[in-house]
């Protein structure tokens, strides 16, 4: 069973930000994918989980035509694990430093 | 931002302590490296106003450093104590009287830092160096002597990673100003195809 998905005020601008920077030829198709990629996470949230601070993340690539984007989510599954609430969205920043 | 009766090096260190008590001199400087070094790329500014050069031990501010570690004992926030660690001399560090309230460290800074502490002040301080502070690119980028380039590791695009974000988002989920991720899209798509 998928969760419910849910985005912040906040992360809904910032994710609004991350399409408006890409070319405007392509903001629908890279909503498809965003679509897409998040109801993947719905589905399944935790096995690919990423952490930043004890927080989960999922990560993911955007591709639409020649356009290749790695973005990521933050996100809190509610206490009754019905929803999954998206609390940022961002472009995927380089590793610093070494996890152990 | 207001300011504290403590200096910010010295609440960075005195709080590095609260979560890895024992530290001594070598771990906790490596411990505020690190986490400047995230804050660089997770805040898009450092924590401390640490300048580090590529020391004996690696990256240090013997200045700013021990000037803090004095400020915090004289205030009576640690102790410093002597003891044999593995044939040296060492100076583990207890925290005492807590942070003062007008400590200026934001909530996304001391997220950080409770992260960089419980994630490598149970290390040795060898394993620490060896295997995280010098396979960190400011001090792959610099020789022995050398001023790291710390500001080389930080963020470049504001849409990067933002733990301020996170935190505000995770504010608003807890505000109740949450809104079905479907509707969001749709206004997305009818917006773009204006």
């Amino acid at each position: 069973m998928s969760y419910a998905l849910d985005i912040t005020s906040e992360a809904a601008e910032r994710l609004n930000d991350l399409i408006e920077s890409l070319p405007a030829d392509w903001h629908t198709d890279v909503t498809d994918a965003v679509d897409a990629a998040l109801q993947k996470l719905a589905a399944n949230p935790l096995p690919k989980a990423k952490y930043y601070y004890g927080r989960p993340a999922y990560e993911f690539t955007i591709r639409a035509g020649r356009l290749t984007r790695h973005w990521g989510v933050t996100y809190r599954i509610s206490p009754d694990e019905t929803h999954l609430v998206i609390t940022d969205a961002y472009k995927v920043p380089p590793p610093v430093p070494p996890i152990l | 931002m207001p300011g504290s009766a403590l200096t910010r090096n010295a609440q960075v260190l005195r709080y590095l302590l609260e979560v890895a008590p024992g530290a001594g001199h070598t771990i906790l400087a490596k411990l505020a490296y690190l986490a400047d070094l995230l804050a660089r790329q997770h805040l898009g500014h450092p924590i401390t106003g640490l300048d580090y050069i590529y020391d004996k031990h690696g990256p240090f501010d013997s200045g700013r450093f021990y000037s803090a570690l004095s400020e915090l004992e004289r205030g009576g926030y640690i102790v410093r104590e002597r003891a044999d660690v593995g044939g040296f001399l060492g100076y583990p560090m207890q925290p005492l009287q807590r942070l003062p309230a007008d400590s200026n460290l934001t909530d996304a800074e001391r997220e950080i830092l409770s992260w960089v502490g419980r994630t490598y002040g149970s290390l040795t301080a060898r394993d620490l160096c060896e295997r995280v502070v010098y396979q960190t690119t400011p001090m792959k980028r610099a020789k022995p002597g050398q001023r790291l380039p710390m500001e080389d590791a930080g963020r470049t695009d504001p849409l990067e990673f933002d733990l301020e974000r996170v935190l505000a988002g995770e504010r608003a989920g807890e505000e109740g100003r949450v809104r079905p991720l479907t509707s969001v899209l749709n206004e997305l798509r009818a917006r773009h195809h204006k």
